[in-house]
């Protein structure tokens, strides 16, 4: 299965997923589709916690969930492939990508206290992926759940898998259905801002884990989030993604130490500092531009405080060092 | 005493007040021939028309027949034209509601129209159309009562299955490459099951309430089966010489329709997960 992946990366990992040329669409009556996402490459190596970062409306959320089939309707992909392990992924048939999903890439959803349900006991959700893509028989499972609810560190596991959902606290949920993303052990997990319903200690807790798992597993991440203090401190490498597009990425240490493209720039102004403690919070003047609006050149162009002329060209995403890469003029 | 302490009144005290009422009116009809103090189609010349005393507890009709071994008699059509009336409208309802949510679109279109085209008719009215066609019987009673739930459980279970086809928890599901056979049965339709029986709770006292309907204009049980419908027809006749015979039907009728609307809501609280632990 591995053998079409091929070596690369700075640190020799193989590539265990690879986007090219990702178009994502909207479809829209009488108009011509409104592109979502605008020619999305990006790489995954094994053992890697990937960042994508962006405002609200960027785009990552929608590239993730192409990835495992589960677009809304009327949104779709157009062009581009997603090499998984030797396979694209978008051409797999529903079948294929059933089996697909959970067992070799699974997702940590977004709203952790809604995304289990509140008539089923959490240890038989934990170990629903397990009873789906396997025959082993239900005591083996059971035990299977009780030992990855204590490996997301739940207090009590085998009691507490005979709990509803609502007995259960917010991270304590967010920790079960890790342990569900989990518990197939799959290759690649996305974790679609895992964090964000959670409060700030309860966030510190999960991010030590995913470092953790990864750790323990070997298991790559793609980790979405638009917060900057929680990437820079989890991933490898990040890519920067606005209005559909990536606007830069590369090694953690350079896109934080030496931000390059203006966006970058200013979202690490607008994130808000312990120290230093300004008066007021810096913002990002102006909004993201919606995908049904045409835009020549930069679509950054409105709220860049460096616009120059040749901005009204499009900018092409280019390296700028070893494995940073931005698309701007001014880079 | 401690046990009482541990219960969780708040979430099964409706129902606890509720069993008396409801183990009564069960009891009764299970046990019927075993508590009735006389047979109920015996006829008695020399009782005709009497009021309650302690050979006849509460009285006789104008035939001199025995009104409370009647009124037990009648609980058993009662109870079974209820069930098999509420089987049958939750198990047919339930199934259009879960396809009509599933599918959508024109499946939906279709399924939840026909289902409109049920529900404009008075109950009643509807009632007494199928019976004039299906002929006067009790089988056609639970038949025609069961059809006239169908549209209330198939709006309540679609209502249901789209909210939980929105949740987050299914989207979850899907990811984690749960196959849609499964989501249906496992994800989806525990959902259903609590709001499907409050509501049959609620269905089945109006289903004994409709029963008593039919029975009462005569197309439900035939004369001289004993149906609280047809014995308070009967009473209306010597409504001011016999009153018990219309009121002793009435009154058992009134505690099972109050006992079973109150049970519903009751099952409500039990069910509520939020209410659980």
């Amino acid at each position: 299965m591995a053998e079409a992946a091929k070596p690369s990366g700075r640190d020799g990992g193989r590539t265990l997923l690879a986007v090219e040329g990702l178009q994502i669409e909207l479809e829209r009556r009488a108009q011509p589709p409104a592109p979502i996402a605008r020619n999305v490459s990006l790489r995954v190596d094994e053992g890697e916690i990937v960042g994508l970062i962006g405002e609200s409306g960027s785009g990552k959320t929608v590239t993730a969930k192409s990835l495992i089939g589960l677009l809304p309707d009327r949104i779709r992909v157009a062009a581009g492939r997603a090499m998984y392990r030797g396979r694209d992924l978008f051409a797999l048939t529903p079948q294929q990508m059933r089996a697909v999903r959970g067992a070799e890439i699974s997702l940590i959803p977004q709203d952790a206290l809604h995304a289990l349900n509140p008539v089923q006991v959490i240890g038989r959700q934990v170990g629903e992926p397990v009873e789906v893509h396997t025959n082993r028989p239900a005591a083996d499972i059971r035990d299977l759940v009780v030992r990855l609810l204590e490996r997301v560190r739940t207090p009590d596991p085998r009691a507490r898998a005979g709990d509803y959902p609502h007995q259960f606290s917010g991270g304590m949920q967010q920790r079960a259905l890790t342990a569900m993303a989990l518990s197939m052990e799959p290759p690649l997990i996305l974790a679609d801002e895992p964090t964000t319903a959670l409060d700030v200690t309860i966030q510190a807790e999960i991010i030590a884990l995913i470092r953790d798992l990864r750790a323990q597993t070997g298991a790559s991440f793609l980790f979405i989030s638009h917060d900057l203090g929680l990437v820079s401190s989890l991933c490898d490498r990040i890519y920067v993604m606005y209005a559909g597009e990536i606007v830069e990425s590369g090694a953690r240490d350079g896109i934080f130490g030496r931000p390059r493209h203006p966006y970058t720039h200013a979202l690490m102004g607008a994130a808000p500092r312990l120290l230093g403690n300004p008066e007021r919070l810096s913002t990002i003047p102006g909004r993201i531009p919606q995908p049904s609006e045409e835009m020549a050149g930069c679509r950054f162009r409105d709220r860049c405080p460096r616009v120059e002329s040749r901005c009204a060209a499009p900018p092409a995403l280019r390296e700028v060092a070893e494995g940073h890469a931005v698309r701007c003029w001014l880079a | 005493m401690t046990i009482l302490r541990r219960v969780n009144w708040r979430r099964y005290g409706l129902v606890v007040a509720t069993l008396p009422a409801v183990l009564l009116v069960f009891l009764a009809s299970a046990f019927a021939p075993v508590i009735s103090p006389y047979d109920p189609y015996a006829l008695d010349v020399l009782v005709m028309l009497e009021g309650p005393s302690a050979g006849h507890l509460l009285g006789t009709d104008e035939l001199g027949r025995d009104i409370l071994s009647r009124v037990i008699q009648a609980s058993r059509t009662s109870i079974v034209v209820g069930l098999v009336a509420v089987l049958i409208g939750a198990s047919g309802g339930t199934l259009i509601g879960m396809l009509a949510a599933w599918f959508g679109g024109a499946v939906d279109a279709v399924l939840m129209r026909f289902m409109d085209i049920v529900f404009c008719f008075p109950a009643i009215l509807l009632a007494v159309i199928l019976m004039a066609n299906l002929g006067t019987s009790v089988l056609n009673a639970m038949l025609a009562i069961g059809i006239i739930f169908i549209p209330g459980f198939a709006r309540l279970t679609r209502a249901v299955a789209q909210t939980v086809q929105r949740q987050p928890f299914l989207e979850a599901a899907i990811c984690l490459g749960v196959p849609g056979r499964r989501i249906v049965t496992r994800e989806i339709l525990p959902n259903v099951i609590g709001p499907v029986l409050v509501e049959a709770a609620v269905a089945f006292s109006y289903a004994v309430l409709l029963e008593s309907a039919l029975s009462f204009l005569g197309l439900g049980a035939q004369p001289p089966e004993p149906s609280w419908g047809n014995m308070i027809n009967t009473g209306r006749g010597f409504i001011d010489q016999a009153p018990w015979i219309s009121l002793a039907p009435g009154a058992a009728l009134f505690l099972t329709v109050f006992s079973f609307n109150l049970l519903g809501d009751g099952l409500r609280d039990v069910l509520d997960p939020k209410l659980r632990g």
